[in-house]
């Protein structure tokens, strides 16, 4: 009987490790989907790869993807690691409510905020100079559109032990020509009002952050119009684990409060498909929305969206921008007869054609044009308008 | 490739655990091993192999030369093939390891001697020592010569063993290279063993190891006394678990492949005197000291001047053995200096008098302090870290869990391994009902699944023992 268990004991080892090299070998997967990316496969064998040891890098970096429920031992990983980080942080996270805490990789700061290192403005001026180039170049060749801009400040615009700002705002439209009616900043004063519109584990907005948002982008769209206010507040069912929230820090989630509006009638239109509605706020209010994420309630990232209310004197508004304004994108389609937003990032990888900047706006007939983003957007190559590529000079 | 690694585990332990036992005929077996062996070393260094095999075959010529000579009585060329082979085999170590310690060394003193910065092969210090065992056993008339060349190259190359020990003296597996069985209860036993180191090495010596890092690459002015003391804690912690760990590996590893190598650790953190602890630290690597280098110089049956430089040398070469440092040459001095010390006095007017708790306070506090000396090769890092541990400064505890959450979550770590350095595993083995080995095979394939969990999530792996 002894001898009989540890056969069985042997067997079983011999078999997971065996079973392991057999799928890296032979059935490799593609997608590694816990980490969303590629998985890492073993490289063909060659002599000169032995000898250089790009064979058995390749190696160690496909076992790991690849070995028999490697994806679960990574899960079991981050859930114990980020669990353990949580349980020996929480006596020093209350005593330093107002410092930063590295946990891993990531920052906490007010005990429960997962933070971004704030950005140095040595790192990105080159970029937002860049940046302000393209954008003059846009609107010197364009002249009869009218362009905004809008500034999300978020966790790296501002560092709240010192108080120290980047001002990424203010040193870009300063090389701007643009009116300064045409440009507004989502300021974050104090951590107060960051923690009071910021998730605590996703890096975007939060409902109130986004109302707010929405407020006065509005206001400088069109001033004096009237924006449409929440009907009610809701606590979606289950936990929002956000982006921030992953890794070490994959324990931590938090509730998602969400604003219920009544929106006027819309067509939606999602990289040239018809769509019943842009994100899921619907089906959420009414407790069928799953797991809550913002992506999940708000819509995700998609390369072009068309919003069209069926109304005829209100003008067509094209909205360039990156994930923030997907909470405020309906919205905003509510004061327009069409509003068109296009994230550069994935316009042709959705659409299967190239943008060009001039072009759209004729042939939407749009003469607004709104540029949306955190700092990110603004130093991002990918959401350059593009000069002549774009058709703007 | 280190044990603890998915490469080795899924692949080279895998296919070489099915090749070898789906062969039957001993020779098969052998070249399984050996071909095995010498991938297992070219996989971190395909090039380097090359010097590995050298060694062999000085090593396996000499030995002939010794033989020969031997048989037709010719004492002095016997003595010459001997020194000769002998010098040839540390002299591929002095060229490798410490060559360019010494050009630089002699160039401080005023020469400007140029010399290539040589790369060193891994685990070179353990194989030319492993083959220098046979060459002097050989000479000695103490093993028997041997004539297979593949034979001595698997001795030599056996990747259990071959890059970190414990040092495997060829007299203790001359008759297991040919006429071995690996039996059931070996294989058994192997596998747990191995198991256990794997979880020593990758549970705790891997999750302690931030603890020393962080602490000594961070700022003195956060870190005081408490820090500097947790830190050198903490490094003692890790590299008993790092080394022994491997060691548990590579008996369990040999163990399953039908070889019985001898015992490297006997857990030397509940040693009550520096003698004690030697006895029970790197023992591979202390009796051989101990058997080829302080016995020939006449070891303690000498003159007492002539047994105080013997046991110098020894211990200055042992710390040297580690390293082409000065640290080390220190660190093995303080050690010899100690158990002069205790030889000459304190064993018997001091220590013997103390209460046992107070014995193993003061064998700890040298031993800690000691690692200090092993693990700051900087002089004056380590004398700035010896200076903070011994006059008091104060810790700035949540400036140092804010900064660096890493520390928080090592420090979880220290206890546990403060409980495993003790012998509790020891008096568990004991037992031998079904229902033992029945909670016995489930630990053990609990340490696997958590190991496991740890190599395929976790980046942090390096051996501290591969660099020597």
């Amino acid at each position: 009987m002894k001898k009989l268990l540890q056969s069985v004991f042997l067997l079983g080892l011999l078999c997971f490790l065996t079973l392991g090299l057999v799928r890296a070998v032979f059935f490799p997967k593609e997608i590694n989907a816990y980490e969303n990316r590629y998985a890492e496969q073993i490289a063909p064998f060659t002599l000169h790869g032995f000898a250089d040891g790009s064979f058995q890098e390749s190696v160690e970096n496909a076992l790991p993807d690849q070995v028999l429920l490697s994806q679960t031992f990574k899960k079991a990983y981050n859930l114990y690691s980020s669990n353990m980080l949580k349980l020996l942080s929480g006596p020093v996270l209350n005593h330093l409510p107002d410092k930063y805490v590295a946990l891993g990789d990531k920052l906490l700061f007010g005990g429960e905020n997962i933070m971004f290192w704030p950005y140095s403005m040595d790192d990105r001026v080159a970029a937002l100079d860049a940046k302000a180039a393209d954008y003059n170049a846009a609107f010197t060749a364009l002249p009869d559109t009218d362009f905004y801009l809008y500034f999300i400040e978020k966790d790296t615009d501002i560092n709240f032990e010192t108080g120290e700002r980047l001002n990424a705002f203010a040193y870009l439209t300063g090389q701007l020509n643009l009116p300064a009616a045409h440009t507004g900043c989502f300021r974050i004063e104090s951590f107060e009002q960051f923690d009071n519109w910021f998730f605590n584990t996703d890096h975007h907005w939060n409902a109130a952050g986004a109302l707010e948002g929405y407020r006065q982008v509005l206001a400088m769209l069109k001033p004096g119009e009237t924006p449409l206010s929440p009907v009610g507040e809701v606590t979606l069912s289950g936990k929002l684990t956000g982006s921030k929230a992953t890794g070490v820090l994959s324990a931590f989630s938090e509730e998602m409060r969400v604003f219920r509006y009544n929106y006027p009638p819309m067509s939606v239109c999602i990289n040239g498909q018809s769509a019943a509605d842009y994100g899921n706020q619907t089906q959420y209010l009414a407790g069928a929305g799953g797991k809550p994420s913002y992506g999940g309630f708000y819509g995700g990232d998609d390369g072009e969206i068309i919003f069209d209310t069926g109304t005829q004197d209100r003008g067509s508004l094209l909205i360039l921008g990156e994930s923030f304004d997907n909470a405020i994108l309906k919205l905003i389609a509510s004061h327009y007869d069409r509003t068109y937003s296009v994230d550069l990032r994935y316009y042709r990888p959705h659409t299967g054609m190239d943008f060009d900047l001039k072009t759209y706006l004729e042939a939407h007939a749009i003469d607004t044009v709104l540029l949306i983003g955190n700092i990110d957007y603004y130093v991002m190559n990918e959401f350059m308008l593009g000069g002549a590529d774009n058709g703007v000079q | 490739m280190v044990f603890s690694s998915s490469p080795f585990l899924f692949a080279f332990l895998t296919v070489t655990l099915i090749a070898y036992f789906l062969l039957r005929a001993r020779p098969w077996r052998n070249g399984v091993l050996l071909a095995a062996s010498l991938l297992f070393y070219a996989w971190g260094e395909p090039r380097l192999v090359v010097f590995m095999l050298l060694a062999v075959a000085v090593a396996y010529l000499g030995g002939l030369l010794i033989e020969h000579f031997r048989t037709a009585r010719k004492p002095r060329l016997q003595k010459l093939s001997f020194i000769a082979t002998a010098a040839l085999l540390t002299a591929n170590l002095f060229v490798f390891k410490y060559l360019n310690f010494t050009v630089d060394n002699l160039n401080r003193l005023g020469l400007a001697i140029t010399v290539p910065t040589i790369l060193m092969p891994i685990g070179i210090s353990f194989y030319t020592f492993q083959i220098l065992s046979y060459v002097i056993d050989l000479h000695w008339g103490r093993v028997k010569v041997q004539r297979n060349p593949f034979y001595l190259a698997l001795y030599l190359s056996f990747f259990p063993q071959l890059i970190a020990g414990p040092i495997v003296r060829y007299q203790t597996v001359a008759e297991e290279i040919t006429c071995r069985s690996e039996s059931f209860d070996d294989i058994v036993a192997g596998v747990k063993r191995f198991i256990v180191g794997m979880a020593k090495k990758v549970l705790l010596a891997n999750n302690i190891a931030a603890v020393a890092e962080l602490i000594y690459a961070g700022d003195k002015s956060v870190y005081g006394t408490a820090m500097y003391w947790l830190a050198a804690v903490a490094y003692a912690l890790q590299i008993y678990f790092d080394f022994s760990g491997y060691s548990d590996m590579a008996i369990g590893l040999g163990r399953i492949f039908g070889f019985h190598f001898l015992e490297n650790f006997d857990y030397p953190y509940i040693a009550r005197s520096i003698t004690d602890f030697w006895r029970r630290w790197h023992i591979s690597l202390s009796t051989w000291f101990r058997d080829y280098i302080y016995i020939p110089l006449g070891g303690n049956r000498v003159k007492k001047s002539r047994w105080i430089f013997n046991l110098l040398v020894v211990w200055a070469l042992t710390g040297f053995w580690h390293g082409a440092q000065w640290n080390f040459i220190f660190w093995g001095l303080y050690y010899g200096l100690l158990l002069l010390a205790e030889k000459l006095f304190l064993q018997k007017k001091l220590l013997d008098k103390l209460p046992a708790a107070l014995q193993w306070l003061y064998t700890m506090l040298i031993v800690v302090v000691g690692w200090v000396l092993f693990n700051l090769t900087d002089f004056s890092q380590m004398l700035g870290a010896l200076r903070w541990m011994f006059t008091p400064q104060p810790t700035d505890w949540l400036g140092v869990f804010s900064t660096n959450s890493d520390i928080l979550f090592a420090v979880f770590w220290v206890p546990l391994g403060l409980i495993c350095m003790l012998p509790l595993g020891k008096k568990l083995q004991m037992r031998s009902s079904l229902g033992a080995e029945a909670l016995s095979l489930c630990c053990h394939g609990l340490l696997f699944i958590l190991s496991i969990t740890f190599i395929i999530s976790s980046s942090y792996n390096p051996f501290i023992y591969f660099r020597f």
